[in-house]
């Protein structure tokens, strides 16, 4: 179920699969991280198979994009010794809760006006790409602080401020979370931080959930999509806002 | 064909089959080591004797043991998949870079030789 959503809102699962881990099956926070990881590099592989044979992802600004990214997964690794988590989280809550609202206030005549029957990338003019770039960064130091993806906040910002349609968007996020994660994972893997029973069958799982998703993604509507990533956005901005000032309830 | 459908076909079949292998791969060493696996030996005991409740979670250890015992082949099939799985993004960057270098595309040969570096370096500190 997590591999359906993920996939068809560009995101890795990740915000999804550690609380799960920790905090229903019990599973320590290192391996749930670890085995998160994993997840999100089979969201990303099982989806972007279709995405990029449709055309729908853009592997140019994904490449462009993923440089920042995978910088920043690495300065976040460097700034976890530095940063207090709490502050991060407060300061990444605030961003997804204004991410949130943009995304709600988004007029839907910008949608029916031609830009989400175009998203083929020879389609749509991207624009922005310092800013793209500035907020892959900042995915990227989130990614490898929290080990998450990034979706959350690559999405949004490709679809309001670069110009490219949602399910582009979604699609080149997928592309992008794979090659971020890969990074980390690494890490985890070498270090013994993986265990494989739960592994192996989360990852059929996951694969499983997005390879149907990304198959189903024409047939659903952007508002729909829009709606629930704004439900997913206004969770994990609660989520990481109640973790920052050191309250935790149960799904929070 | 286009310098487009070039680089979109092989990122695409790259995906395919690093995907697919992957999940055959799993699959296959969690059915093996699930009916064929014998518990308790070495490092890497079968499923069997690990339970999917909290107090049993525990790290497994270098999980890249690659062993030629019978016993451990389940547990090695499995690793094999998961690191197909971890390098197929890493052989996507690699694929598009070739693709971005025959079409003499120098901004985006320079771009994906930076976020390939970017992965090698990650993957060298990890065996570090």
């Amino acid at each position: 179920v997590i591999g359906f959503f993920a996939s068809i809102l560009g995101i890795g699962g990740g915000i999804l699969i550690v609380p799960m881990l920790n905090l229903l099956f019990g599973v320590p926070m290192h391996l749930a991280i670890g085995t998160s990881l994993l997840c999100v590099i089979a969201t990303s592989s099982g989806a972007a198979v279709s995405y990029v044979q449709n055309r729908l992802t853009n592997i140019r600004l994904g490449m462009s994009l993923e440089l920042a990214t995978t910088l920043g997964a690495i300065a976040g690794g460097l700034l976890a010794g530095i940063l207090s988590r709490q502050t991060l989280s407060i300061f990444f809550s605030l961003l997804l809760a204004y991410a949130s609202f943009s995304m709600l206030s988004k007029k839907p005549e910008l949608e029916t006006s031609g830009s989400i029957l175009k998203n083929n990338p020879e389609e749509y003019k991207v624009s922005n790409l310092p800013l793209g770039m500035g907020a892959s960064l900042f995915a990227g130091i989130i990614s490898g602080l929290l080990g998450v993806g990034g979706g959350v906040i690559k999405v949004p910002v490709m679809d309001l401020y670069m110009g490219v349609p949602l399910k582009a968007a979604i699609a080149t996020s997928n592309f992008m979370i794979g090659v971020t994660a890969s990074a980390s994972c690494f890490l985890y893997y070498f270090r013994g931080d993986v265990n494989l029973p739960i592994s192996a069958s989360s990852v059929i799982g996951i694969f499983i959930g997005a390879m149907i998703g990304s198959k189903y993604i024409h047939k659903i509507e952007v508002k729909y999509l829009r709606k629930t990533f704004v439900i997913i956005l206004v969770y994990v901005s609660l989520k990481m806002f109640f973790n920052g000032i050191g309250v935790h309830f149960f799904i929070f | 064909m286009r310098k487009e459908d070039f680089l979109y076909r092989w990122v695409s079949l790259i995906l395919k089959w690093g995907s697919y292998c992957s999940l055959a791969l799993i699959i296959l060493g969690l059915v093996l080591s699930l009916f064929f696996g014998k518990g308790g030996v070495g490092p890497f005991p079968s499923f069997r004797n690990q339970h999917f409740v909290p107090s049993s979670v525990s790290r497994q250890g270098a999980p890249l043991h690659l062993s030629f015992d019978k016993d451990y082949y389940p547990i090695a099939i499995l690793n094999l998949g998961l690191l197909v799985l971890m390098f197929t993004p890493f052989f996507r960057v690699l694929t598009a870079w070739l693709s971005f270098l025959f079409s003499k595309d120098i901004k985006y040969t320079l771009i994906s030789s930076g976020v390939f570096l970017i992965l090698v370096f990650s993957l060298i500190l990890a065996l570090m």
